[in-house]
């Protein structure tokens, strides 16, 4: 009983090696109930808070920890406490009220959970792209094996863009590695319809590429034809129940001067066709005929989703490798007063001016792949290209790039890749609160603080060290990953 | 200012007309110290200098040391390592190191091959690789002996290191073929086995008389346990212990590879790699294995060499084990343990002073040595005029 009560508030399944814990959860909260009168008895009074069931709930205090302060120093002997799905305490040791599991992390390292701007993980690519496509509905919630790479590398949330054609391929998604209710699978899109992913094929020839801009305008200029046919239609309706009302009005006048009470009843103003007794209205049904009323443009939900972009109210996504794909984009989101983003980028620091003036950002994404021998989009792709495009007073964020389903676990090496390049720039920041912030969702993740989403990574060492691991993963405040813990030596804060 | 053509203009100068910026005169004795080195067991030293002689390594001081010499370079922070050498690699030698007249060439030198002028060579050298050590491709039985080359040459300091192996043998079905040869792993090994009686019988100066003698050291291609088997058996009665390259995970046989006593070249992994390879070199380590880095060079970029040495650790390695991939055990593979590879008072000045360890992606080579010379010296990051650098591009 208790076990399940322990499940239950801390999380603290007993994580088989390298996989996902599968605690029924729902399950484990029925135990609540029944153990509550035996707990309430235990733990006294100033145990019982508020939330949750009237039962403070369990505290996970992860203690003699590391932490990294947003100036880059660290703070030892740290404490970090976990109550429900939230941090509640960040910061030197405390008197923690109520139970607790208490975890030893001495030697180690506690960040929040790493954030990935720029993911495939557990994706399947569409085949044909429209607006009305989600990431999120090809997300595999049950795909176990790639989720538990991205604990092992300390990863808990990503930005998954709908790919696999070009032009408009869909909304993208941020999704977190949550575990669902049931055990056995994870994510929950934290964001949906986060924004318009559009990708200008710039593995595509030429003319291809052409191609496909001019059929991205010719659906964004649609979509505003279709805007303004509604609007047309509004305004067509307005003025046919103006003309209805009108004659009606008429008609009850001329009604009244004839005296003939019974026919002069205001014209019913929602129909045209049913005509009043045969014979004896022929000319006012012709008269009525004269006032048609306007159709209604067909629903057209694709188009609906561009509006959003068109409106601001949907960032819009554009992967472009090729310096002339991101002119285009840069063109075309200039056309459409879009809020845009260049995906990909490889050739970003060629225009970094021209994106600058534009205030376009840049997702880099895997800053390996070039080769020295290559001749397509990816050949001029510069290691310094993050450092050329601060220069130039362009914002960039990084993420792993879309190369394969299991790419978001090698986020925090890519950015150290950068990093390399860049100076004054922190690799870890770079993929926790920096791509919190630019994904719009800094008020809850990217940072270790009270009252933020308990996404917790306890690492054997420095996060940014050779050989150091990561030993557990807390998402949503539960456990959902525990390393077995017989890897190679650490040598974590050697240097 | 333009860091990449001056960095151009600087190397071809000091491969045209010997003005390297650090040339130390062959007489002198130069130092360079650092916070941190890296030690031929793979782990970090702290507070090294190393002092260089006739463009050797003289002696190796660790802790505060104050030496006579003509010049002392100081890094304030920083890792001197061994020059990087990257095995198994084709850098070079791209789209040339193919001869298939018959499955049997032993007779083909890699090194003829070599492209020097290649501009792949100082791409790589700039990112700390100093020596590769190229192979011919993986196709037929023998395909000839590899060659170790440096990436970088100046004046005085030889550009091949070792020209006459090991020899390259591949099993598996990368070496079966309908026409040219056998055509099963049965007739590979039926097909070695006899060449090399023959080669023992016959006696003399050929590659294969020597293998049979055990005078010439081979590297064996395999993809699979059973191949692995395979070569350490056949060249075991010989008394030769095969360098074995393994593109796959060796879970299997990390045991008795570890028995033999060999170093197992491994990868290149990139970021898209399967679980079960990354977590190869791991496996070998715990078995007892050494293990050596091949980083995909010329077909990956240059950082490929540490990022194939970072995705191990990452996988569970020890980072020593994995530095020692890099550097020791990839001139081991070579057969130039004694040369290059090690900051060991003998063996040659090629070295690279990161900003970090190595193995952590977010280090920067800051200069490069070879042959006591300073060959590269870096930019500082994001020097605040580069982007007017590459509108003139």
């Amino acid at each position: 009983m208790i076990a399940t009560f322990d499940r239950v508030n801390a999380g603290e399944a007993p994580a088989q090696p390298g996989k996902m814990c599968r605690t029924d959860w729902s399950r484990g909260w029925s135990g609540v109930a029944a153990v509550a009168a035996a707990l309430v008895a235990a733990i006294g009074a100033e145990a019982l808070a508020q939330p949750n069931f009237g039962l403070q709930q369990r505290a996970t205090v992860l203690e003699h920890a590391t932490l990294i302060k947003t100036d880059g120093g660290t703070m030892d002997d740290a404490m970090i406490v976990i109550r429900g799905e939230v941090i509640e305490h960040v910061g030197p040791a405390i008197e923690v009220q109520g139970r607790a599991t208490r975890i030893d992390c001495k030697g180690g390292y506690v960040t929040c959970g790493l954030i990935d701007v720029y993911s495939a993980l557990g994706m399947t690519a569409t085949r044909s792209g429209s607006p009305i496509n989600r990431a999120f509905d090809a997300f595999d919630r049950y795909d176990t094996d790639s989720f538990r790479e991205a604990f092992r590398n300390g990863v808990t949330m990503m930005y998954l863009p709908a790919t696999g054609s070009s032009g408009i391929v869909g909304t993208g998604a941020v999704v977190r590695l949550a575990p669902g209710e049931s055990g056995g699978w994870a994510g929950e899109a934290v964001k949906d319809e986060a924004a318009l992913c559009i990708d200008l094929g710039s593995g595509d020839a030429a003319l291809r590429r052409l191609a496909t801009l001019e059929s991205l305008r010719r659906q964004f200029k649609d979509a505003r034809t279709y805007r303004e046919s509604l609007e047309t239609y509004e305004d067509d309706l307005k003025e046919y129940e103006q003309k209805i009302k009108e004659r009606a009005e008429k008609e009850a006048k001329e009604g009244d001067k004839s005296k003939e009470g019974e026919k002069g009843k205001p014209a019913p103003a929602e129909d045209k066709k049913e005509g009043g007794k045969p014979g004896e209205g022929d000319k006012k049904d012709e008269k009525k005929d004269e006032i048609a009323k306007p159709k209604k443009p067909s629903p057209d939900p694709s188009a609906d989703v561009v509006l959003k972009a068109i409106d601001r109210e949907m960032k819009v996504r554009i992967l472009a490798d090729r310096s002339s794909d991101i002119l285009n984009a840069i063109e075309f989101s200039t056309e459409f007063n879009l809020d845009a983003i260049i995906e990909g980028g490889s050739e970003a620091y060629l225009v970094a001016d021209q994106l600058a003036d534009a205030k376009i950002p840049v997702v880099l994404g895997s800053m390996m792949g070039s080769g020295l021998h290559r001749n397509d989009q990816y050949r001029r792709q510069l290691d310094r290209s993050a450092a050329v495009l601060t220069d130039a007073g362009v914002k960039w964020v990084v993420g792993s790039g879309v190369n394969d389903g299991l790419s978001s676990r090698f986020v925090l090496l890519n950015a150290q890749m950068v990093a390399a390049n860049v100076s004054d720039v922190d690799p870890l920041r770079m993929v926790t609160r920096d791509a919190a912030e630019f994904l719009g969702v800094g008020d809850r993740f990217g940072r270790l603080a009270p009252r933020r989403a308990a996404d917790v990574v306890v690492w054997s060492g420095d996060p940014l060290a050779a050989g150091s691991r990561v030993e557990r993963v807390y998402v949503d405040g539960k456990l959902v990953y525990r390393d077995s813990g017989s890897a190679g030596g650490s040598e974590g804060g050697e240097q | 200012m333009n860091w990449m053509r001056r960095t151009l203009l600087a190397c071809c100068g000091a491969l045209a007309l010997g003005i390297g910026t650090g040339t130390a005169a062959a007489q002198n004795r130069i130092a360079i110290s650092a916070p941190w080195g890296v030690g031929p067991d793979g782990s970090l030293m702290k507070d090294v200098t190393v002092v260089i002689a006739d463009g050797r390594i003289e002696r190796v001081l660790q802790g505060p040391a104050e030496v006579k010499v003509d010049k002392t370079y100081r890094f304030e922070s920083g890792v001197i390592c061994p020059g990087l050498i990257d095995v198994a690699s084709t850098l070079g030698v791209v789209g040339n190191n193919v001869e298939r007249k018959t499955s049997l060439e032993p007779d083909v030198s890699v090194v003829d091959a070599l492209d020097a002028y290649s501009s792949v060579l100082l791409d790589a050298g700039r990112a700390g690789v100093t020596a590769a050590m190229i192979a011919p491709a993986s196709t037929g039985i023998v395909s000839g002996t590899c060659a170790t080359v440096r990436t970088f040459a100046p004046p005085g300091v030889d550009r091949v290191l070792r020209g006459d192996g090991p020899l390259a043998v591949t099993l598996g079905p990368g070496s079966w073929d309908d026409e040219l040869g056998p055509s099963s792993r049965a007739g590979v090994l039926q097909e070695l086995r006899s060449v090399l009686r023959k080669a023992k019988s016959e006696g003399g100066a050929s590659r294969l008389a020597r293998v049979a003698r055990g005078e010439l050291d081979v590297l064996v291609a395999a993809e699979s346990d059973e191949d692995v088997d395979a070569a350490t058996q056949l060249f075991g009665q010989y008394g030769v212990a095969p360098i074995i390259r393994h593109t796959a995970d060796l879970v299997e046989t990390a045991s008795e590879l570890a028995e033999n006593g060999g170093v197992v070249v491994v990868g290149p992994y990139t970021f898209a790699s399967d679980v079960r390879l990354l977590a190869g070199p791991a496996s070998l380590g715990r078995a007892g294995c050494e293990v050596a880095f091949s980083g995909g060079l010329p077909y990956l970029e240059a950082d490929a060499l540490r990022l194939t040495a970072a995705l191990a650790v990452r996988y569970g390695l020890d980072p020593a084990a994995a530095r020692r991939g890099l550097t020791i055990n990839a001139a081991a593979v070579a057969g130039l343990g004694n040369r290059v590879g090690a900051l060991t008072p003998g063996s040659d000045a090629d070295l690279v002073v990161f900003s970090q360890d190595p193995l952590r992606l977010d280090a920067r080579v800051l200069e490069v040595w070879v042959g006591g010379k300073r060959v590269h010296k870096a930019e500082p990051a994001a020097a605040s005029d580069d982007a007017d650098a590459w509108k003139a591009w």
